[in-house]
């Protein structure tokens, strides 16, 4: 998947194979528009048949006596044009086909997907064959048939990619704009799938090319015309092969493989363009900075397990790690913590020497056991691993092996390491499970079968397979639910008192840290800032980056501010009455999934204007569920939704949308890469507000001047990327005022975002809603940022609203033991 | 047990299109091809091939869809007609003597390519700017590029009317009888040989890039790096956790190329005058023998869609997250 279109075409013309491709497809296409001007009469005999390459005939002639090189030349317009035609016609159907299936779903796309699954494996040159020759030859009737038997492919990669860029935020964002969906197909999807239609186009070509060569020589062509593929079926005919005429069939061959690699090429290298992975190096980043004194700790109360010294990482010109030196005590938890991309993670893996040798340079020390690990040689480095130090990988689902059980996964390393037989080896695969609390018959079952955090159990298991001494944990919770994560890391802390671990905790949650660990450091741009006891770190940090980090975490205390005044005088902007949702199915291959739990179950609470109310839940608790309704992304089961006393769900969908809007939660997925940021705002302008195209870039700019982007004109020119975070969350932001709504939805809107740009974007929206007298749902998972700006705070569990109440007083009194837990979770006490 | 009856369902309904396909195509053309293709016969036809002609399309005064079943029923008996060129052979007989052919060499040649490209194009990726990395995917490109039967009547020029080392056509001497024999056995393989070549080297090497390209995709996961960080040995990481999973995508295309190669091997056939399908199609094709083109068609056709079944089910073995059971 490709994001930004310039970028992309220049890779694609620096890249070598494909200017040489491009390169020799210009040839032909020259030589295909001279060709049948100089040889206007190629089949005409010129001299004795079947004579090899002489000064008059450069390449020999025919068995009719005509001139191979002249009729090679001249043939190649008839071919290309077809092929080219083929090519065009293909990808436009597929096009068609496969994103009208993809983006509409359900029926439509089982209907359509069925159409074209069945025409794919029916083999096309053979209905090429039966369909061609009952038509009257000619490039008309190729094209058509050629077209007819190779769409069903293309149509199949269309809707897959359909499928992925339907479930992008931009498509729900346009969509809760208030466009119609045939715009949102044109402007916001296909722009998106420019590098696809190329591949596609180019390789319906390279199809056509062989199919059409491959008719042709059975005599399906029009054997009057002088094309390649008419050129080898009369080079057959004239028994070329039984006298040994090779020179009359090898020009045409080489000239069609030439231009069939020529296409390959370019396709090659769109492919590199558009998929990293298939570069020959990846570059690491982080930026570098001005040197900052590194706190080495002199004091040394225990031998280090690990002392790494003066590491640096250096990926061509950029250094991921630079001069970082601590020691890892016996027994201890250290936490590191920072932002992504500060070489936090680049540490965790040059301490296994997992980092790609070959892309980057490694320099420093790391002594383990008196030994330099980054001097071992390839046999002391498989002893080092695992047995020594072992480490979670971060995303438990991309660090299984989806074909082997969690059994197979244990158990090979312990009979390839531990040397265990392999009843030995299932025996301590079934202990480390129970280990980390999972059941014995999890040791049969796939990761796909398992829950977030059974997978990430399971690799904790792994990790402990050959009792190492260091554990290096890096993010092992970032992808779970706040609940979830709160167990696993209460087990670790368990772990490491009971097996006596030494603990790399790597995180870029400093709060969860401080509650964690004995000594945290802090990393930037791939420095170590500062490294302290805990206690001495959180009363007094010494860089200034670690005490601005430890102020952007708000506390739970709601901060005192005046309350919504009047409160009762204000009138009821949102009335949600027992609303319930529930989702049945699921996709084809879904079906572990149990039957249909409700995702939202009779919801009811009101929203006044002006007003900040927080709905908080965990993943899955039907968050997310609520605001696709209340939008109309999604139409409920049963229940109400009123806005201003008037029935939401009946009113039209425009007119829904210009009181209602959203700011969804990632602000690098809700902006259609392809648009600049004037597109995003100038639509919900022309859509709700009618203003005219002359007045479009003054209301861009004032929009943009208040959510507090300046210069409001220079920005709007520019695309998504080239904006940071914050200033792509304020477009959302700036994109969901444009309507002027009544209610604003914003799902998550700092999660995203680095710590110290989530404060200022919770004062924007508090503001917004003081001043315009906006209501303001704001969902989110994370109590303290609910805290700093709700008056108001609904807490959902399983679909249900289990606590409501004003925000002072469901943080410092909660009710319901869910949300006790869930405080407790973030407030990360006693771990 | 669900998901192959859901797989083999579609190919049912597959099947059931084909079979509509091959009905329809004649009756659906410009110009009614039987009426054309009386009027081209009325020199030289017998009634007993215009009856013929007949018989093929169920060309009755009936209505379309009472044709239709009469259609399906004679197909479902294994009824394709008769054959015009090769009267009155029926059609059911003639395509039997060519398929175990292209089935053989056809097949054959699909499998050995699909395992030495999938194989190269693995240790290609596992070996990343290795000299098999840096020749083959190139190499390979380009000769895929050439047309199958042009680099068949390279073959056959090269190696069978200028070296002598190969059989020129068919598929084995005429002297020979047909029997279970050692002799016969070799004679078959001896001009097997070049044809199968010929669709190796035309086809290995998009297998290659198809797998070299899946493995990048999987090395550069944290399954690997928690594989290679568990210490287990290269070949266990090759095979066990790379190439296993690449594998997948690689094995689907194998079902979609399944009816491509074999169309292409139909071409690979006439070059060499294999007596298999596709050069009973040209043959068909060139004489105007309908019915034996469609029988062909619908036998070719239901054939791939054995194998697609075939290549389901053997991804429903190899992938776990197909299997739905929890």
């Amino acid at each position: 998947m490709r994001e930004h279109d310039r970028s992309f075409w220049r890779s694609l013309g620096g890249d070598a194979k494909a200017r040489v491709g491009i390169g020799v497809l210009v040839a032909f296409a020259v030589i295909a528009v001279i060709g049948p001007l100089v040889f206007a009469d190629a089949a005409a005999p010129v001299g004795r048949p079947l004579q090899g390459p002489s000064w008059d005939h450069w390449l020999g002639t025919t068995g009719q006596g005509q001139d191979v090189l002249a009729l090679t030349l001249a043939g190649a317009r008839g071919t290309l044009l077809v092929a080219f035609a083929v090519g065009a016609v293909v990808t436009a159907l597929g096009a068609v086909v496969g994103v009208t299936a993809g983006y509409f779903g359900g029926r439509v796309d089982r209907a359509l997907s069925l159409g074209s699954n069945v025409f794919l494996v029916i083999p096309g040159l053979p209905l090429a064959i039966v369909l061609a020759a009952y038509l009257r030859p000619g490039p008309a009737s190729l094209i058509a048939v050629l077209a007819l038997s190779g769409w069903a492919w293309h149509a199949r990669v269309f809707r897959a990619q359909a499928l992925t860029l339907r479930r992008r935020d931009y498509v729900a964002a346009a969509q809760v704009t208030g466009e119609r969906h045939a715009r949102v197909i044109v402007a916001e999807v296909l722009p998106n799938m420019t590098s696809l239609m190329a591949a596609a186009f180019i390789g319906a070509t390279v199809y056509a090319l062989g199919a059409m060569v491959g008719l042709e020589f059975l005599g399906l062509g029009d054997l009057g015309a002088v094309t390649w593929g008419t050129n080898l079926y009369w080079a057959a005919n004239d028994a070329a092969l039984l006298t040994g005429s090779w020179w009359v069939f090898v020009p045409t061959g080489v000239c069609i493989a030439l231009v069939g690699f020529a296409l390959t090429l370019v396709n090659v290298a769109l492919d590199e363009v558009t998929n990293p992975r298939l570069r020959k190096r990846a570059r690491g980043q982080a930026g570098t900075e001005t040197e900052t004194e590194t706190e080495s700790e002199s004091e040394s109360e225990s031998e280090p397990v690990l002392d790494v010294r003066d590491l640096r990482v250096q990926y061509g010109a950029t250094r991921a790690v630079d001069g970082v030196s601590f020691a890892l005590r016996e027994g201890e938890i250290l936490g590191l913590a920072g932002e992504s991309g500060s070489g936090k993670s680049t540490i965790g893996y040059a301490l296994l020497r997992l980092l790609d040798e070959s892309a980057c340079t490694v320099t420093g020390a790391i002594v383990c056991g008196g030994k330099d690990v980054l001097a071992m040689d390839a046999r002391a480095l498989r002893a080092h691993r695992w047995a020594e130090v072992a480490m979670v990988f971060q995303a438990a689902l991309d660090a299984l092996n989806p074909v082997l059980t969690a059994g197979d996964q244990l158990t090979d390393v312990l009979r390839a390491r531990g040397g265990l037989d392999r009843a030995a080896a299932e025996a301590r695969a079934l202990e480390l499970l129970r280990h980390v609390g999972l059941e014995p018959q999890h040791l049969r079952a796939y990761p796909h079968q398992l829950s977030g955090g059974m997978r990430q159990r399971v690799v904790i298991a792994i990790a402990l397979a050959l009792q190492p001494r260091v554990l290096i944990l890096d993010e092992p919770t970032t992808a779970l639910d706040v609940i979830v994560q709160r167990e696993i890391l209460t087990h670790v802390a368990r772990l490491r008192r009971e097996l006596g671990l030494t603990i790399l905790f790597i995180s870029h949650d400093l709060p969860l840290l401080l509650a964690l660990s004995d000594r945290v450091g802090v990393m930037r741009h791939g420095k170590l800032l500062e490294l302290g006891a805990t206690a001495h770190l959180r009363a007094h940090a010494e860089h200034p980056y670690t005490r601005q980090l430890l102020a952007a975490f708000p506390s739970l205390a709601p901060p005192a501010r005046s309350p919504l005044e009047p409160a009762a005088a204000r009138p009821t902007l949102l009335e949600v009455r027992g609303l319930s949702k529930r989702y049945v199915g699921g996709s084809r291959f879904a079906r572990r999934a149990p039957p249909a739990l409700p995702a939202l179950c009779d919801a009811s609470f009101d929203l006044r204007e002006g007003e900040v109310v927080a709905l908080v839940g965990a993943s899955g608790s039907g968050k997310s569920t609520l605001a696709r309704l209340l939008t109309r992304i999604e139409r409920p089961d049963h229940g109400t939704i009123r806005i201003s006393g008037d029935d939401a769900l009946a009113a039209s969908p425009r007119a829904h949308h210009r009181r209602v809007q959203m700011v969804f939660q990632d602000p690098f997925a809700s902006l259609n890469p392809a648009r600049r940021v004037r597109h995003h705002l100038a639509r919900p302008l022309i859509l709700h507000g009618h203003v005219p195209a002359h007045a479009l870039d003054d209301r861009v700019g004032a929009l943009l001047s208040a959510v507090g982007l300046e210069p409001a004109a220079e920005l709007a020119r520019r695309f998504p990327h080239e904006l940071s975070g914050g200033q792509r969350q304020r477009v959302a932001l700036a994109r969901a005022l444009a309507a002027d709504p009544r209610l604003l939805i914003a799902d998550e809107p700092t999660s995203m975002l680095d710590a110290s740009l989530r404060a200022d974007l919770m004062a924007l929206l508090r503001r917004l809603a003081r001043e315009r007298g906006l209501g303001v749902l704001l969902i989110t998972h994370d109590l303290p940022s609910a805290a700093a700006i709700a008056d108001r705070v609904l807490v959902l569990r399983a679909g249900r609203v289990v606590e409501e109440g004003p925000a002072a007083s469901v943080l410092t009194a909660p009710a319901h033991a869910y949300t006790r837990a869930l405080l407790a979770a973030a407030s990360h006490e006693a771990l | 047990m669900r998901a192959v009856l859901s797989r083999l369902g579609f190919y049912l309904i597959a099947a059931w299109a084909a079979l509509t396909l091959n009905f329809l195509i004649p009756r659906l053309m410009p110009g009614d091809p039987t009426t054309i293709m009386a009027g081209r016969l009325s020199a030289s036809a017998s009634p007993e091939a215009i009856a013929a002609l007949n018989e093929a399309f169920g060309k009755t005064d009936a209505p379309l869809h009472a044709q239709y079943l009469d259609y399906l029923g004679n197909v479902l008996t294994g009824d394709l007609g008769r054959s015009i060129s090769q009267y009155p052979a029926r059609v059911g007989d003639v395509i039997a003597t060519g398929l175990v052919w292209t089935l053989g060499l056809g097949g054959v040649a699909l499998v050995l390519s699909f395992a030495i490209g999938t194989t190269l194009g693995a240790l290609a990726a596992w070996r990343r700017s290795g000299w098999l990395d840096a020749v083959l995917p190139p190499v390979l490109a380009l000769s895929g590029a050439f047309p199958y039967f042009w680099l068949a009547m390279l073959g056959l020029h090269l190696f069978g009317f200028t070296l002598g080392w190969a059989p020129l056509r068919h598929a084995y001497c005429s002297h020979l009888e047909p029997t279970w024999s050692l002799r016969f056995a070799l004679d078959v393989v001896q001009h097997a040989a070049l044809p199968a070549l010929t669709i190796i080297i035309a086809t290995v090497g998009g297998w290659l890039l198809g797998m070299r390209n899946a493995m990048l995709g999987v090395l550069g996961t944290e399954q690997i790096t928690l594989a290679r960080a568990k210490g287990l040995s290269s070949r266990r990481i090759l095979w066990a956790y790379a190439a296993r999973n690449a594998i997948l995508p690689n094995l689907t295309s194998f079902g979609m190329a399944v009816g491509f190669v074999l169309g292409g091997s139909l071409l690979t056939e006439i070059v060499f005058s294999y007596p298999g399908t596709g050069y009973l199609l040209i043959q068909a094709v060139r004489t105007q023998d309908y019915p034996l083109m469609q029988g062909l068609f619908l036998t070719i056709t239901l054939a791939v869609l054995a194998a697609n079944f075939l290549v389901d089910l053997a991804t429903l073995a190899l992938d776990p997250r197909t299997r739905p059971h929890a």
